[in-house]
Formats: C-alpha cells, structure tokens, sequence
C-alpha cells in the first residue's frame, strides 16, 4: 500500500513516515501543494493524508484536484483546524477522513485500516484472539460461534487495541479514539477501566480473557501471538 | 425614578417653596411698607400745619377756640389741635395705632402725636389716617397674587417638564442605545445620537470608545487564545509521535518504556488543555453556526447513553422528567450536546455509590427551564462563585478545570442562564434557563 504524505512539517512527517514503514506501508513526504500536484500526477498512490495549511496553498485545492482525476485515491484530512465546520467542509469535498492534529499514530493507523475495510468492503478475516474471534469489519466478536453482545464503545476499545496489538496503548489514547471531540469534555479517561472492567467481565464468561493485560502505570495492552 | 422626573419634582418644589415663602410674607411686607409711607405722609402733614401756625398764628385753626378737629370726608384723614395739661408733655412726636369710634364707625388710626406750646399754653397736635383701606388692599394683593403665582408656578412646570423631556432626550437614546439594548460582544453601531448638548455629546463618544476598546481587547485575548493553541498544537504533535515510535522499538527496556509512557501522559495532558482552551477560544468567537433545530430530551438520552458504563459501575439511576415534544431552535446540536455531557459526567463522578440523577423541566414567566439535580458530594459555599473559572478546580484530580468553563462558554454563547444550587453531603442542581427566542413549546 502506497501512501503519500503532504505536509511541510518536516520533524513531523519524519516520525509519521517511520511509523508507517514499521507497518509495511511504503511512504512518500512532500511539503509543497507544487511538489504535490506535480507527484500525484506521475506515480500512483492508494492513500494521500493531506494537511490543509500548506506553504503554498490550501490543501483543499489538492483535495479537488484527486477528486477528478483520481477517483480511487483515498485521502485523509491531517489538520490542526480540528473544528467541526472544517471537518464537515473537508468531508463535504470528498475526504475520507479527518484527523485533527494533534493525533496520535496509533490513531492514523486505525483509521487507514477502517477506511480500506470500508473502501474493499472485504468481510475481512476474523482475528484471533485467546480463544475468541473479533471480526472489524461486523463488528462481532465470536466464542465458538457464540456471539458476544459488546457495548459500540466497549468493541471500539477492543478494536483499537487489536489493531495496535503487543504493544501498550495509553487511557488517554483509548480514550481519545473511542471519544473523539468529547475527550475535550471534561470526560475521564477512567471511564476507559470502566469499559474494559466490563469487556472482560462479558468475555471471561466464555473463556480466560489474559490477553488483554493492564501496563501498570500506562494503561492496556492485547497480546497476540505473531 | 427618572431624572427628568427627578428633576420635575425637584423645580416643583423649591418653586412651590420659594412662591409660599413670599406669598406668606407678602402681608407683613405690605403691612411694613404702608406704615412706612403712611409715617412719612403724617410727617410731611406735621410740617404743613407748623408752616401754618408760624405762618399764621395758632388762630389759623383755633379760630378763638380751645381745639380744632377737621375730618375728610370720607374720615380718611383727621387734624385736630387741642389745649392739654403741661403733664402731657412728650419731648418728640409718636406715632401709633389707634381704633376711633367716629360718629356710628369704628375705624382704625394710624396717628402721628406731637405736643408744642404757644404763648406758654401746651397743644396737641394729632394728624391721623385711617387703615381701613390700606387692609383691604393688603388681602386682595394677596389674593391676586396668590392666583398669579399658582398659575406661574404650572405653566413653568409644564414647561419645565417638556423642556427637560426634550432636552433629556439624547441621554435616554444613549442609555437604551449604548447600554440597555446592547449584549457582549458589542454591536457597535456608529451612528452618534443626535444632540447640542456637549456632555451627552462626550458621554455618547466615551461610551462607544469604551465598547470599541472592550471588543478589541476581547478579540484580541480571543485571537492570541487560537493562535497560540494553534502555535503549540504542533511541536506538541510532534513530540507526541516521536514518543509514540520509540515506545514501539522492540528492544526497549520495561523501565524505558514506562518512563516514555510517563512523558507521554504529560505531553497529552498538555495536549488537552490546549485542545479544551481552543474549543473554548472558537466558542467564545462564535464560530459555531446556530442553525440546529432539536429536542433536548432526544440529546439527554444520547448524554446517557454515552455514559451508560459508568452510571452502571457507581449504580446511580437516573430520571428524564422532560416534556418530549419542546423543540430548540437557532442552537448548535454539538455544543448543547457537550454542554449536557460535561454536567451530567459532573453528576456522576461527584456522585455516590447508587446515587440519583433526576432531570426535569419546567416553564415559568416566558422561559424554559432545565434542572439537572444529583444527590452527589455537593460543592462548598467558598467554591461555589468561582465553579466556571478557568483551572480553577482543584489539582490532582487528572482534571484540568475547564470542564464547567466550557459549560459556561456555551451557555453563554446561546444566552442561558446557568445557576448552582448545591448542599454539601445532599447534592447539586445545575439549572438551565432558556430565552424565548431559543425554544418552541408544542
């Protein structure tokens, strides 16, 4: 998968582009709307993530110039302008998503992985976990074909760990995935033990459920085997 | 009261004053005045009889006689000349008051004495004029000047009170222009109020000036708030990544890892603040569209629903008592949906274990009224006035006080009245009251 990554912050698209690559993504950086438009009509790419406030124009033009000619481009908005009325202009002109800076990288991640499910609509395989089966794209988890009724926040919790699996995620990383804009709110990023006190206690009804570990001091963590 | 009914009252008064002090006066001034010329009349009189007794002997008007008497006609003025004992010697004249019965009349005097000797015999020479006439005119002066000054005294009242509208009249468009029908941030409308008058002339320009300075340094704060959020948005992006990527490398130590994990935490604290002072900085400039149409009894459920997990661990149940078919309009669905979450998620974290939350409504005078009511912890009296500052609540908490800043932003932003009521150990009521302009009542 090919992403090309438009933004002039170059320490910024540093990190975003390692961490992409750790992923198997190959990924490209400009920070000109000039380098871009000129890039975009030579070499192919799946995913552009565009940021708005470019040295030389707006990245809304870019956003119009891949609409028309280059329909199977997915794009996300990387934008500091996180507002509601810049998201909803950004989306009304044809982005697939939008990300309000500061994001975190296990975010992008998940969100690049929900916009391919949602753009090859494939049923996805079933992942594996412990002794149960977590389909993404449903939304179902699975004990031996005994379908465990989750909370839409409990499963958005439990995806997001899945996706960034064996590694650590933090409360206030959860906790701003699964809240979006109201983790402005004077929301707590406790509910999330809430949330996962109530995951475990629906799954271990089923089965052990020790692969979703606490990280004392961080937050959550799901093992998987690779 | 109104000054220019202030004013009214006051010329009134101080005319009604000043008019009775010389109405009551004015018979006295007049009874003073009178004697005074009536005294010198009497005198001159004196000296035209002495003129004619030196002239012409005491004969003139004794005519052999031992006394003469001579009356007007109309017994106005008397002069009579009469022999008396050496004892009734005076040394100068007097004049005094004395009541004569003339003939059938009884008529008050004022007479001028003077006793003088003539061939070593004593005389006393009275010239008197009577009174009767002077008190009539002195009560009908009164009478007609009494009238005059009451009807003086209402026409310059009238006049005084339209005079005064008038001249009043700028002063009352500034104060319903500039200060009643203006609401923050200020519409300023520069067209100056019509006057002469240079202190409603300087008064009118000083408030504008005044209201141009307060939208500035409001737009001002408001500016540097968003930009300087938006300034540390990015190294704050920046640092958050790179954290992120090194938490990933497979070699690191535990320690490491929980030490990265330590500055990631602060770096999304610090993230937050920031992120929570720009919604407030966009609240507070108005940038969001008050478009929205909704009932807020459907936005109270999607607040608990939301919130459904942790109502369920501390066990509190919860009552909507709101009439479903109020409708809100020119409001922001978002915002309102916050403003609710942030008082409601307040309702349950200062909550007790299977506490209540009970919200019900209520329409009183014209206005629509939410109450949000749990029977948490309640807040202290001394926290109470400074509850919706900014940071004000206390640290330690994993908060960072702009939760109810935020609540008030909002509810400023759509003219709510927000109140607290709380009892500490019984509970808290956060009541809403919406304007007219903002609901519908089915």
């Amino acid at each position: 998968m090919k992403i090309l990554l438009i933004d002039d912050e170059n320490e910024l698209c540093d990190e975003i582009v390692l961490f992409l690559e750790r992923y198997q993504y190959e990924c490209h950086n400009v920070g000109t709307k000039q380098e871009a438009l000129s890039i975009l009509m030579n070499k192919h790419y799946d995913f552009v993530l565009l940021d708005l406030g470019l040295p030389d124009g707006n990245g809304l033009d870019i956003l119009k110039n891949i609409k028309e000619n280059l329909p199977d481009t997915l794009v996300v908005i990387l934008s500091a302008k996180g507002d509601i009325e810049h998201r909803i202009n950004g989306l009304e002109q044809g982005a697939d998503d939008y990300l309000p800076k500061p994001f975190s990288l296990a975010e992008l991640h998940a969100r690049i992985q929900a916009i391919i499910r949602r753009k090859y609509g494939t049923q996805g395989q079933n992942i594996k976990v412990g002794d149960f089966e977590v389909n993404l794209q449903n939304r179902t988890v699975d004990y031996r074909g005994i379908q465990i009724t989750l909370y839409k926040k409990e499963f958005d919790i439990l995806s997001y760990l899945l996706l960034n699996k064996n590694r650590p995620l933090s409360r206030t990383q959860l906790y701003e995935y699964v809240w979006g804009d109201l983790s402005l709110s004077e929301g707590d990023s406790n509910y999330i033990d809430v949330h996962i006190k109530n995951i475990r206690k629906k799954l271990s009804a089923y089965a052990k459920v020790d692969w979703l570990e606490s990280v004392r001091g961080i937050g959550y963590k799901v093992n998987v085997i690779k | 009261m109104k000054l220019n009914h202030k004013l009214t009252l006051y010329f009134t008064l101080s005319k009604l004053i000043i008019f009775g002090v010389f109405v009551s006066s004015l018979p006295s001034l007049f009874d003073w005045y009178s004697v005074y010329t009536i005294d010198k009349f009497l005198q001159i009189q004196r000296e035209k009889v002495f003129q004619d007794i030196k002239e012409n002997g005491l004969d003139f008007y004794l005519e052999g006689q031992d006394s003469y008497g001579s009356y007007t006609m109309l017994k106005e003025d008397y002069v009579s000349i009469q022999k008396v004992p050496p004892e009734a010697w005076i040394d100068s004249s007097e004049i005094d008051d004395q009541i004569r019965i003339i003939g059938s009349d009884t008529i008050p005097y004022r007479i001028l004495k003077n006793v003088f000797t003539s061939k070593e015999d004593y005389y006393l020479l009275e010239i008197g004029r009577s009174q009767q006439t002077i008190n009539l005119y002195s009560d009908l002066l009164q009478q007609v000047s009494l009238f005059f000054l009451i009807v003086l005294t209402l026409i310059t009242l009238l006049l005084d009170f339209f005079y005064l509208r008038k001249l009043l009249k700028p002063f009352r468009s500034i104060v319903a222009k500039r200060l009643i029908n203006q609401k923050f941030p200020f519409n300023i409308n520069f067209v100056p109020i019509k006057t002469t008058t240079r202190d409603f002339r300087f008064l009118d320009d000083s408030l504008q000036e005044l209201m141009v300075n307060v939208n500035s340094a409001f737009k001002r704060e408001r500016e540097f708030t968003a930009n300087a959020s938006h300034e540390l948005l990015t190294p704050v992006s920046i640092l958050k990544n790179k954290i992120e990527n090194m938490t990933m490398d497979d070699n690191l130590l535990p320690e490491q890892l929980d030490r990265l994990m330590d500055m990631s935490r602060t770096l999304d604290r610090l993230g937050k603040i920031i992120k929570a002072l720009l919604f407030l900085a966009r609240i507070d400039g108005g940038q969001y569209k008050k478009e929205d149409e909704f009932h807020p009894k459907a936005i109270l459920y999607n607040v608990f629903e939301e919130l459904t997990p942790m109502l369920e661990e501390m066990d509190i149940r919860y009552t909507i008592r709101v009439n479903v078919d109020i409708v809100f309009k020119h409001m922001n669905k978002e915002l309102f949906f916050h403003m609710l979450y942030n008082i409601v998620s307040n309702a349950i974290r200062y909550n007790v274990q299977h506490g209540q939350i009970i919200i019900h409504d209520e329409y009183k005078d014209g206005y629509y009224c939410l109450h949000i009511k749990d029977t948490g912890i309640g807040i202290t009296p001394a926290r109470l006035p400074s509850l919706f500052n900014r940071f004000s609540s206390k640290g330690g908490t994993g908060r960072y006080g702009l939760g109810l800043s935020i609540v008030k932003s909002i509810a400023d932003a759509f003219d709510i009245e927000i109140t607290v009521d709380s009892t500490p150990g019984t509970g808290t009521t956060y009541s809403l009251t919406f304007n007219k302009k903002t609901f519908l009542m089915p």
